[in-house]
């Protein structure tokens, strides 16, 4: 039920920001007649000449349109771990340490994953 | 409704073949327009033609039996003209958007099994993590030319290699034994209980880390890996190994992804048309499941990955194809 939830938040969040986005109801940090310029040079290079930053700084820029899509994109990264969560209270009710302790461990790698500690 | 007396599904499949046919010959001629196409203010048939084409590899996958991602990075990164940076964060978006949506339905239906999967996804998810940073460190043409091989290595796993839906049971050993790697699931068709345990979890374990490097590397989903190995080394039904290799791939590949969105690599304009296109293609692909002649589908597309698989070997090494 959990990861339902978030699947269809995420999937949801991730139309509702794009249409605006590429209708150019809302700007984007990069303007799409852009983009084609860009999204062929290797990642490095885009990033020079976009300027859009790396981690999580597109979270101070929600109001252009590719950062806002990115927040579905983020939810759906977040979904499993919605879901271990709720799995992680099944287990401990249950008295399996092993799995619970797989699951606060699986938890542990998806925050390490989306903190940006290890692309730095 | 039989694929065989029903003739208009014989066609929607030609016609699919030949749409994804037209659809990469039209990328890959206007690929050197791309800039042109973008300073005339023409930027919209890309993710378009994404969408189109996400949506058609959608429809054909769940037949043919293999998952949206490691259909998405070899063709899109072969005939558009995205860099592959950017190919391999969408491909790691789609495969985890699809596994999310197929996971609940299976847990319900016992056929993906959390506890099988927990220890497999925590050591998949950390070295798909390694991966994700190997593969944004290496040069693209080596990306691209390894990808080739992988890609040619998947053909091969699925033209020769063999399923077995109830795998001899074996002892399960003592990390099968201490992690409860064991279950039972009711098979529809019989009505009757299976039970299964896992056996050689330690192969197991050493052979999910590799999956996930490959699939951090390549920003595949690495079901055309798990399932062989849940089913072949594991012992783990075919049922319940498909299953929980979808439930593995939630994992994993949230780790990748959340790399790729952190260097910046998630570009919105290509993954979010690729993530839409291939899940509304994946729900007709499930309707269509029952009657389409699966054979076919699969092997049409083992021919296109094989064609994707060559191009991209191709591609790395600078020789036009």
């Amino acid at each position: 039920m959990a990861t339902q939830l978030a699947t269809r938040l995420g999937m949801v969040a991730l139309v509702a920001t794009f249409v605006p986005y590429a209708a150019r109801w809302t700007p984007g940090r990069v303007a799409p007649e852009v983009l084609p310029a860009l999204w062929t040079r290797p990642l490095r290079s885009y990033l020079e000449r976009a300027q859009t930053g790396t981690g999580w700084q597109w979270t101070t820029s929600l109001g252009s349109g590719d950062s806002a899509c990115l927040i579905g994109i983020a939810i759906l990264c977040a979904a499993s771990a919605v879901a271990l969560l709720a799995a992680l209270g099944v287990f401990w009710r249950g008295r399996d340490r092993i799995s619970a302790t797989l699951c606060i461990a699986q938890i542990g790698v998806l925050v390490v994953a989306a903190s940006d500690a290890l692309s730095r | 409704m039989n694929a065989t007396a029903c003739p208009e599904l014989r066609h929607l499949v030609a016609a699919t073949g030949c749409l994804l046919a037209l659809a990469m010959l039209s990328p890959a001629a206007a690929s050197e327009s791309g800039v042109a196409a973008g300073a005339a203010g023409g930027w919209w048939i890309w993710p378009l033609a994404l969408f189109g084409i996400c949506f058609l590899l959608g429809i054909v996958a769940v037949p043919a039996g293999v998952g949206g991602g490691v259909l998405y990075v070899p063709i899109v990164g072969g005939f558009f003209p995205f860099h592959l940076d950017f190919v391999r964060s969408a491909g790691l978006l789609v495969a985890m958007a699809s596994a999310l949506a197929a996971a609940p339905p299976l847990l319900r239906g016992r056929l993906a099994d959390l506890r099988l999967a927990l220890p497999l996804m925590l050591v998949a998810s950390v070295t798909s993590i390694f991966g994700a940073l190997l593969g944004l460190a290496l040069p693209a043409d080596v990306v691209q030319v390894a990808l080739g091989i992988v890609v040619l290595g998947i053909v091969a796993l699925m033209t020769f290699a063999r399923r077995t839906d109830a795998p001899a049971a074996g002892p399960q050993g003592t990390i099968g034994t201490a992690l409860h790697l064991s279950g039972w699931y009711r098979d529809v068709a019989t009505g009757h209980e299976v039970q299964w345990s896992a056996h050689r979890a330690g192969w197991g374990l050493g052979l999910f880390a590799m999956i996930g490097v490959l699939g951090g590397v390549f920003g595949v989903g690495a079901g055309w890996a798990n399932v062989p190995v849940l089913n072949l080394v594991m012992g783990v039904p075919l049922k319940v190994a498909a299953g929980t290799s979808g439930l593995i791939l939630t994992g994993a590949s949230a780790s990748a992804s959340w790399m790729y969105l952190n260097s910046g690599a998630m570009l919105p304009m290509i993954a979010v048309p690729s993530a839409i296109g291939m899940m509304l293609g994946a729900r007709i692909g499930a309707r269509l499941l029952r009657v389409l002649p699966a054979a076919l589908v699969r092997r049409m597309v083992i021919g296109l990955l094989l064609f994707s698989g060559l191009r991209a070997i191709a591609k790395g090494a600078g020789i036009g194809l």
